[in-house]
């Protein structure tokens, strides 16, 4: 019995010897130069902005990969990829001067062909960020609220995403990449010569935050003061349908909806997303 | 005898016969009657901007000469009398092109050869028959059959005669001196010839095709005993094209990732684009080395040379002078040739360019074409051949976009490069291609990554090549000039050959849009123009709210949407319209149109809608809607009743009088309009509320206030504004359409739920011309066009 307890603790012994080798020999390798990732962060959808404070911003931060990149996989169950994104400040790598929450769940869009080459994007929501050749991308979106960006002095934030693994992760791709850099620009309101233009913009981000976050009062309150200052802007009334669809005021919503509709710039394209919110609308107020 | 005695003797012989083989070489280079050797260079290039014909109309001129010419000339002393020369060999060898013209007419001359002009007693005597032999043919050309007069001025090609000063002594150092625009250099030595070449290896050179940090190597050897070696890359043959690719300029990553480090902030964006790079030279061996020479340090009889190449267009020319031992420390070098297989040449062009187009010949694909083409030939589209980009354009290639448009930075990708310091480098990732001269290249920008990867769905849908850059690799979002290294420049043709279009080719600048009430839609720079990428300033998207859990937020849009709504704007932007409507000369010519809330006002009259009136009517007060600025709004259209409108229906909801009037809808799908045609074509509209019967028409009825009767809240809501439209119109199987994901029309018959043989919904697209015969990529078919 001791020699049969001896030759397992040998064998246990020589696998996790063998498993060793493999986690610091092989995960490493993964590594090549073939692997080829990349992080781009846009902010309240653009490479730059121009606020006033209490505008909102929203951090999309993508994780993508080069056409020529080799198959790999970033974050897992355990630790998924997007718990290894972080925004720092650029060039002093703090962490930004404001609370950022996360809204929504991260997402994955993939791009695939079938046999006859026809192109379609499936999206699911996975732990590990697989990349290969540019054909996926993993995005995770984290937003500064109003009340917190009221907070932020007037002056330039150039702020870029990081994604990093940490010194222990040994599985899969490990290494650190970092996007280009945002500039977010807070304007004095009381300086401001464009204050009219960035106040219309604060209120609609303000608008879409809430919306996005699930608080339709809120949303409604900053649609309604960007009617009042914006009457003839469609935008203003699409906001404010929505926010009013969220609250189930769908009388008011369609009121929205429909004024929106008179006022839309003339354009070659119907509007076929505004024609869908009166007709999600009308269908709600059917019996 | 031992063997290594055996070893030793034969070793002795050998020696020997190397030695003997020496002095056959030296004392044939002796001179019995002091032979010297006069060789030299002439280089004339001229080149006249601003001019112009001598027309009314002053047409712009293109005049360029250039001209190169080699000499050898080999005297010798008369014994009899004393500081008389006589000339024993003349041999001048010339490569010439020049071209003068207009758009309608010019001269093209053009010509190279060799010729030994014998002995004479003065170095520039020339017989008739001579002075015949160095003319450079030139022709006239017409490029239109019209009868114009103008006067354009010949170019100035013709074959200089050396300008020799026999009283330079052998092995003083080249002169070099300019006369009447040509540049003239000239060396003497007193040997006749040396017997040293430079071996190319046929198969590397061959092989070789230019990229930033990419070398090649070649030795020279003598066999008449230890020479100093000269390497020059010649100047005039050297191109400086800005740049290194069709869209990148010289930047700090350029220097990092080709592995040209020591070269930063030395290296300018129009330097010499091949070089000797100063790694690749060892300061033991070698005397002096800059970008376009480099000279060993003592006679030897080989020297090995490295080429770098700084340009993926780079084209060069390289020569290799020897200085006879006689004339060490001082000049007398001579040019020494070039044995490529058979064939001997004075000098070497970089890459092996046979069909003589610029572009190396190991690049297949663009071999035998000509360097200026631009008639890329699929798709077809509206037959405007090309995509705005030259042969020499597309060879050269062009960045795309790799991972994100920022500075990237992975232990991965820099575990084995030296990075100075730098811990973030823009643009590591960008992957460098060489477009297809025979297929469309069509290039798009866009910020949002999630845009981007749907991109690459548009070339299955058009046929074209579409490639995704970063907003630097066509200079900015307001520019979007895809070719502009050599367009911004100025630079148009090199040597006499084309490179580059007189236009400039734009790219497509795709970008994330929020709350346009609009899947997407692509705006032009002039209202009303819709044709090649540069009349479109930019295409917007609307992405889907993925955050957010409110349905009406979100609208019916989804990820999946994308690719349609991608497809369809970016259709338009390369010249495609909608079913319905046409292009003439870029304007766009508009159809009768879906009849929708939004344009319906306009289009009462049952014509194409109005774009630039206002949605409005001007006075009715008693609305439930509050008057902004004065204006009413309609909530909605009004189906009359009659065709698929019946009181019960879901959608059956507006009373007047307590009477019922008819239902509601805000589109009403018309026959030949945006949802007809081939049900597959991205640029096909789906969903509507309504259609038009087969035969029949709908119909502008009248405009007024009606009564919402809402059944689930059992209240009616009065003072809702409609336009009434009646006819035959059924509802529309939403069910049964969809967006289309196939590949733009080729056919203009409708197809599944257009078809007569199922719904038959739309019909056929109401033009006589398919989607494809719209697309057009190339800018210059819509030159002239703001």
């Amino acid at each position: 019995v001791k020699k049969r307890r001896i030759v397992s603790i040998a064998l246990l012994a020589a696998i996790a010897a063998v498993a060793a080798v493999l986690l610091f020999a092989i995960a490493p390798s993964t590594a090549t130069k073939t692997v080829r990732p990349g992080l781009t962060l846009l902010v309240n959808q653009r490479t730059q902005t121009e606020i006033l404070p209490g505008t909102p911003l929203l951090f999309d931060v993508s994780l993508g990969s080069s056409p020529s990149s080799a198959p790999f996989d970033v974050g897992d169950r355990w630790r998924p990829w997007h718990s290894l994104v972080r925004l720092e400040q650029v060039p002093t790598e703090q962490t930004v001067p404001w609370t950022l929450v996360r809204v929504g769940p991260p997402r994955s869009i993939h791009f695939v062909r079938d046999n006859d080459g026809q192109p379609a994007l499936t999206e699911d929501s996975s732990s590990a960020a697989r990349l290969e050749a540019g054909r996926h991308v993993h995005t995770v979106t984290f937003a500064a609220a109003p009340n917190d960006t009221g907070r932020i002095k007037p002056g330039t934030y150039r702020v870029r995403g990081v994604v990093e693994t940490p010194s222990w992760m040994y599985w899969g791709w490990k290494g650190r990449v970092a996007s280009a850099a945002v500039a977010i620009v807070v304007r004095d309101p009381s300086s401001s010569d464009r204050r009219e233009q960035l106040d219309a913009e604060r209120l609609a981000l303000a608008a879409k935050f809430f919306l996005t976050a699930g608080r339709f009062e809120e949303a409604r309150q900053a649609a309604v003061s960007l009617v009042t200052m914006n009457p003839l802007d469609s935008r203003s009334h699409i906001l404010l349908g929505d926010a009013s669809a969220g609250l189930n005021r769908l009388e008011e919503a369609l009121d929205a909806y429909q004024r929106a509709m008179a006022l839309l710039p003339r354009s070659y394209e119907e509007p076929r997303l505004l024609i869908d919110r009166i007709r999600g609308v009308v269908h709600a107020m059917q019996p | 005898m031992k063997p290594h005695v055996g070893w030793a003797i034969a070793a002795a012989l050998t020696a020997a016969v190397m030695a003997s083989g020496d002095l056959t070489a030296q004392s044939s280079s002796s001179s019995p009657h002091n032979r010297r050797v006069w060789t030299g260079t002439i280089d004339y290039r001229e080149i006249i901007l601003n001019a112009t014909d001598t027309t009314p109309i002053r047409r712009p001129v293109r005049y360029f000469v250039n001209v190169h010419q080699t000499f050898r000339f080999v005297s010798e002393e008369v014994p009899d009398q004393p500081g008389f020369k006589r000339w024993v060999s003349r041999q001048i060898t010339w490569s010439a092109y020049g071209s003068s013209a207009s758009s309608i007419e010019g001269y093209e001359c053009s010509g190279s050869g060799s010729v030994d002009l014998g002995p004479a007693d003065g170095y520039d005597a020339l017989t008739t028959q001579q002075e015949e032999q160095l003319q450079i043919p030139c022709e006239e050309r017409k490029y239109t059959d019209a009868a114009v007069w103008a006067f354009i001025p010949k170019p100035d090609v013709k074959v200089r005669m050396p300008d020799i000063d026999t009283s330079m002594t052998t092995c003083e150092a080249t002169r070099r001196w300019t006369a009447n625009g040509a540049r003239y250099t000239l060396t003497v030595s007193g040997v006749q010839q040396m017997n040293a070449v430079v071996d190319v290896d046929r198969e590397p050179y061959a092989a070789f095709v230019p990229e930033p940090g990419h070398t090649l190597t070649f030795t020279a050897r003598s066999a008449s005993g230890p020479l100093r070696f000269r390497f020059e890359l010649d100047r005039t043959g050297t191109s400086r094209f800005p740049g290194y690719a069709s869209n990148a300029n010289i930047d700090d990553v350029f220097f990092t990732k080709h592995n040209l480090a020591s070269l930063r902030g030395q290296y300018a964006n129009d330097g010499p684009d091949f070089v000797f790079y100063p790694e690749h030279f060892g300061r033991v061996d070698w005397a002096r080395v800059s970008l376009d020479a480099a000279e060993t340090r003592v006679a030897e009889t080989a020297a090995l040379v490295t080429v770098t190449a700084m340009d993926y267009g780079a084209v060069g020319r390289l020569r290799v002078y020897a200085q006879p031992a006689e004339c060490e420390g001082a000049g007398g070098w001579q040019p020494i040739s070039f044995r490529v297989g058979t064939a001997t040449r004075e000098h070497l062009d970089l890459p092996l360019d046979e069909d003589d187009n610029l572009i190396a010949d190991a690049l297949e694909p663009y071999r035998g074409i000509d360097s200026g083409a631009d008639d890329d030939a699929e798709p077809k589209g509206n037959g405007m051949a090309g995509d705005g980009l030259t042969a020499f354009e597309e060879s050269r290639g062009f960045l795309t976009r790799g991972a994100g448009c920022g500075p990237e930075v992975t232990e991965a990708v820099y575990g084995d490069v030296e990075l100075n310091n730098q811990s973030q480098v823009v643009g590591w990732s960008d992957e460098h291609v060489r477009t297809s001269p025979r297929k469309k290249d069509l290039f798009v920008h866009t910020p949002d990554p999630e845009l981007a990867l749907v991109v690459p769905a548009v070339d299955r849908a058009t046929g074209l090549d579409v490639h995704v850059i970063c907003e630097a690799h066509y200079a900015g979002n307001e520019s979007r000039v895809v070719n502009f290294t050599l367009q911004d420049s100025g630079v148009r043709a090199w040597q006499g050959t084309t490179v580059a279009n007189p236009e400039p080719q734009h790219g497509i600048y795709l970008e994330p849009a929020d709350s346009l009430g609009l899947r997407g839609v692509a705006i032009p720079v002039t209202e009303g123009l819709i044709g090649p990428p540069k009349l479109t300033r930019s295409v917007k998207v609307t992405k889907p709210q993925p955050g957010s859990s409110n349905a009406a937020h979100r609208g019916r849009l989804e990820y999946a949407d994308l690719i349609h709504t991608v497809v369809h704007e970016i259709g338009h932007s390369i010249g495609v319209p909608h079913h319905g409507d046409l292009v003439d000369n870029w304007r766009l010519v508009l159809g009768r149109q879906n009849v929708v809330t939004w344009l319906s006002l306009q289009q009462h009259a049952g014509g194409p809608p109005d774009f630039t009136q206002p949605n409005s009517l001007p006075e009715m007060p008693e609305s439930y809607y509050a008057a902004v600025e004065g204006r009413q709004y309609l909530t909605s259209l009004l189906v009359a009743p009659g065709g698929d409108c019946v009181e019960g229906a879901a959608d059956a909801i507006y009373y007047k009088d307590n009477q019922f009037v008819g239902c509601t809808a805000d589109s009403i799908a018309r026959r030949g309009q945006q949802n007809s045609g081939d049900f597959e074509c991205p640029m096909r509209y789906s969903g509507s509320d309504y259609y038009e019967a087969p035969g029949t028409i709908a119909r502008f009825l009248w405009t007024g206030l009606v009564t919402y009767r809402h059944r689930a809240w059992k209240r009616d809501l009065h003072g809702h504004l409609v336009d009434a439209w009646g006819g035959t119109l059924l509802k529309y199987r939403n069910d049964l359409d969809r967006d289309g994901q196939g590949i733009l029309c080729s056919r203009i018959d409708g197809t599944g739920i257009n078809s007569p043989s199922e719904q038959d919904h739309n019909g056929n697209a109401g033009r006589d011309r398919p989607c494809v015969d719209f697309l057009v990529v190339n800018d210059r078919a819509a030159s002239g066009t703001p």
